[in-house]
């Protein structure tokens, strides 16, 4: 500490100390804020990261991909699947007191149509559940109008709140009166696009956090995120841009973690009819032939887009779900970088002379996306085609691209629900809206065997069945070249003196990750 | 008082035609709901969101409602946050106007002192190191400039936080870190990041004022008459360079209010600044018309001060003329 700030008042000493002060308490910095502090409000990965420290579940993902007891200690299915009983932990009590009981749960489900105007609600993850009945106290039965085998994971993203939370409005949530969960943190006050004070909950049943004060500072800009850290502000970042780690790596006392995220980004081929909007008429849809989706995706070489453009960070991608995502198929091999291969099958399938268009993706949505997509262009050119690139606005790219306006585009999905099922559904299912396939097929891949292999995946009720589904799913994608895959987005962090973080497969920036050594 | 009637008046209109302007202007930009909802969202949910936030009316149909809406006083709810634009905006204004005032008052306490120096020294080393410096501070990038204050002040030496918003105190029932120690630590980086451009106009205008209005009769007069060189520069002299600066000040103040952003968001400043670069990105449509109609009425609230104000300073000036 240098003379000067000695002067200062005693206050911002204390502010100064605040990061070196031990296990006691600690600050982080994250880059994304919250809508609202509601865990009912949105299903974004900023609010539910921070939900998930102060909200309990009833079932849990383990870091492999399988289910773990949360507040449900056990649950079973009729013989006729469609009525589930759970049993919920013991001796569990609410941030206020009061124990926790399968009326609390009811009162959960109850609440969560009753938020209003939500952006992103998270009624579609109950939408399966007929009714919900309180036997006892620590007894749930849940009644499902048609066997739903995805229950479980849908209750794994349902954070239970009290009934004292009564009717509460999403905005009592933001000044903290209604914020009573299980959770193993406790929020003691927050201020939007500020900060988030929390609090260890000692009564919590798994492990209790080894901090007794957690401050998040939402810190958007990477820039004063990164100088926070260095000036020992904040003691653990989220989202370091891949072109600091180096400079970090090399800092006393600061360390970086790194982690391939399940965020695939993918080159989008928009395959619906004979022609594409972004290629002349004249040419046609190369897009329809197998053989130049497979071209496309040999001249990519995914290596170099890592090493140079990531900087390391993240993984050439192939599927979907990387490993430790269920779903995850260990058969479909990783894809060479095979230029010569690539023209040869151009030359096959009758486009030898190439083609001009022009290739979208968005600027700042996806990490160093402007560069991916630039490699990309000329990747593609090298083997005889005439591309231009074009960085469209991130607000104006989606829409642009769900109202098909382009041909061949970059765009990424990340599976947050620790299976890949959605992600196959959403992407690669035939659109089909009446069904619910296919919302973000913006490239309209339709393939008759991935549906059906698919649909088999929605119906299994054993893991291994659906395991088995989704993997021969990801197999037919793969085989059919349906997108070309680019790379699993990295995720880092930093910390800084003697703590550690261990990232989820989920990719989340959980304090509770964070332990003192 | 007719005059200020009138400028009100004047006020509602512009609003008004802004309105329009920035709905249609968001609304040519796109739809916002592929960027608001969950990708695990079906197509049946996507209908549904957009049904909820109006989207799915035409254009007119969507403004009327809203002008209707706001006639009624409702900016409508944000599409991200479901909370009132109007109410989101107010919340995060302290914080702006604070930094606002913090940077207004850096660069006037130092500009008219420096420009006064400089033009009166006119030549000197001094001055020309003056000048020189007001160069390099409206040159310097702000984004740029921010970034080194932080390296240095914050990440080298020490002396000052990083980022954020201090302990807020109260005074006279004002709530604002500007009264508490731990909040003046906090506001300065920022504050100075903000003020340096402005006090660099400051200075130029305060020099090139001082250097006409000595050459003028009065002051001359005010030599003869064996006045003190204090207060032939404190009173006779600052008071006629101050026309131009007390514009310059004002309108400054209303772009400090409304174009923070690059400043709030490097130094984690919880104002408006940063909600509204947000919202743009969000295409949250009802939060960027309601900050839009907000910075007007600054605006013409503040032109109106400077006009009061220049009757007060140069009795010469009447407001009948001011008005046209």
């Amino acid at each position: 500490m240098t003379r000067l700030s000695q002067f200062l008042g005693a206050t911002a000493i204390a502010a100064l100390m605040a990061g070196t002060a031990g296990a006691q308490s600690i600050t982080a910095g994250l880059a994304a804020a919250p809508s609202s502090m509601d865990p009912h409000f949105a299903t974004t990965g900023q609010n539910q990261q921070l939900a998930a420290v102060m909200y309990d579940r009833l079932i849990h993902i383990a870091p492999d991909g399988s289910f773990a007891p949360g507040l449900a200690t056990e649950w079973s299915v009729s013989d006729d699947r469609l009525t589930w009983t759970f049993t919920l932990r013991e001796g569990v009590t609410f941030h206020d007191g009061s124990p926790f009981t399968a009326a609390d749960v009811v009162f959960t489900f109850d609440r969560i149509p009753e938020v209003p105007n939500s952006p992103a609600p998270f009624t579609p993850r109950l939408a399966a559940i007929e009714s919900a009945e309180a036997v006892d106290d620590h007894t749930l039965v849940i009644t499902t109008s048609a066997p739903a085998p995805g229950l479980p994971t849908d209750l794994s993203t349902i954070y239970i709140v009290s009934q004292n939370v009564g009717d509460a409005e999403s905005a009592d949530f933001d000044r903290s009166t209604a914020s009573i969960g299980t959770g193993p943190f406790r929020q003691v006050s927050y201020s939007p696009g500020e900060r988030l004070v929390l609090e260890r909950n000692p009564d919590y049943w798994g492990d209790v956090p080894d901090f007794e004060q957690v401050t998040i500072r939402f810190l958007e800009t990477s820039a004063s995120r990164i100088a926070s850290l260095q000036a020992g502000e904040v003691d653990f970042v989220d989202a370091v841009p891949p072109n600091d780690l180096e400079r970090l790596q090399a800092m006393d006392g600061v360390s970086v973690i790194a982690a391939p995220s399940a965020r695939m980004v993918y080159m989008g081929l928009d395959q619906l009819e004979d022609t594409t909007v972004m290629i002349d008429p004249e040419v046609g849809n190369p897009f329809r032939d197998p053989r130049v989706r497979e071209a496309l995706s040999l001249a990519i070489n995914r290596d170099a887009i890592v090493d140079r453009i990531q900087f390391g960070s993240g993984l050439p991608a192939n599927q979907f779900a990387p490993e430790g995502i269920f779903g995850h198929n260990p058969d479909i091999p990783a894809i060479p970088y095979d230029p010569d291969r690539a023209r040869a099958l151009l030359e096959e399938a009758g486009f030898g002379d190439g083609w001009a268009m022009t290739i979208h993706g968005p600027t700042g949505r996806y990490i160093n996306d402007v560069d991916v997509l630039l490699a990309v262009g000329q990747m593609w050119s090298q083997i005889g085609l005439d591309i231009e690139v074009e960085n469209v606005p991130t607000n104006v790219y989606f829409g642009r691209a769900t109202d098909r306006e382009f041909s061949a585009f970059m765009v990424a999905f990340g599976i947050t629900t620790g299976e890949s099922s959605l992600a196959l559904r959403n992407v690669l299912g035939t659109y089909d809206a009446d069904r619910g396939w296919g919302a973000n097929n913006r490239f309209r891949y339709s393939s008759e065997a991935f549906d059906a292999a698919l649909a088999e995946a929605f119906d299994a009720f054993e893991d291994d069945a659906r395991e088995a589904a989704l993997q021969e799913a990801a197999r037919i994608a793969a085989e059919e070249h349906a997108l070309v895959p680019l790379h699993w987005e990295g995720n880092n962090w930093a910390v800084r003196g003697d703590i550690t973080f261990t990232p989820s497969p989920d990719g989340r920036s959980l304090v509770t990750n964070l332990s003192a050594n | 008082m007719v005059f200020v009637i009138r400028r009100l008046l004047q006020a509602l209109f512009l609003a008004f035609v802004m309105s329009f302007l920035v709905f249609a202007g968001i609304f040519a930009v796109g739809n916002p709901v592929d960027i608001l909802i969950d990708p695990d969202a079906t197509q049946a949910e996507r209908a549904r969101l957009i049904v909820q936030l109006g989207l799915d009316r035409p254009f007119h149909e969507q403004y009327f409602i809203f002008l209707g809406n706001l006639l009624q006083g409702d900016f409508g709810n944000s599409f991200v946050y479901n909370r009132p634009a109007l109410g989101l905006i107010l919340e995060r204004m302290p914080a702006t106007l604070e930094l606002a005032f913090a940077a207004i008052v850096i660069a006037v306490v130092l500009g008219i002192p420096l420009g006064v120096y400089a033009g009166l020294r006119h030549g000197s080393p001094g001055s020309q190191a003056v000048m020189a410096g007001s160069i390099l501070g409206f040159s310097v990038p702000n984004f740029w400039q921010a970034i080194m204050l932080i390296m240095v002040f914050s990440v080298m030496l020490g002396w000052f936080p990083v980022s954020g918003r201090g302990e807020v105190g109260e005074f006279l029932g004002i709530r604002s870190s500007l009264f508490t120690l731990n909040g003046l630590h906090h506001i300065a980086l920022p504050a100075i990041n903000l003020a340096i451009g402005h006090l660099a106009l400051v200075i130029r205008l305060a020099r090139s004022g001082t250097r006409e209005v000595q050459a003028q009769d009065f002051i001359r007069f005010a030599r003869a008459k064996g006045l003190s060189e204090p207060r032939i520069v404190l009173v006779h002299l600052l008071r006629n360079i101050l026309i131009p600066i007390v514009t310059l000040v004002g309108m400054s103040f209303g772009g400090l209010i409304a174009f923070a952003v690059v400043t709030e968001t490097i130094f984690a400043w919880p104002g408006m600044g940063k909600l509204i670069i947000d919202s743009i990105r969000m295409l949250d449509r009802p939060v960027v018309v309601a900050y839009l109609i907000v910075i007007v009425v600054i605006f013409i609230i503040l032109n109106l001060l400077v006009d009061l104000l220049y009757s007060l300073i140069d009795p010469r000036i009447r407001l009948d003329e001011a008005r046209q």
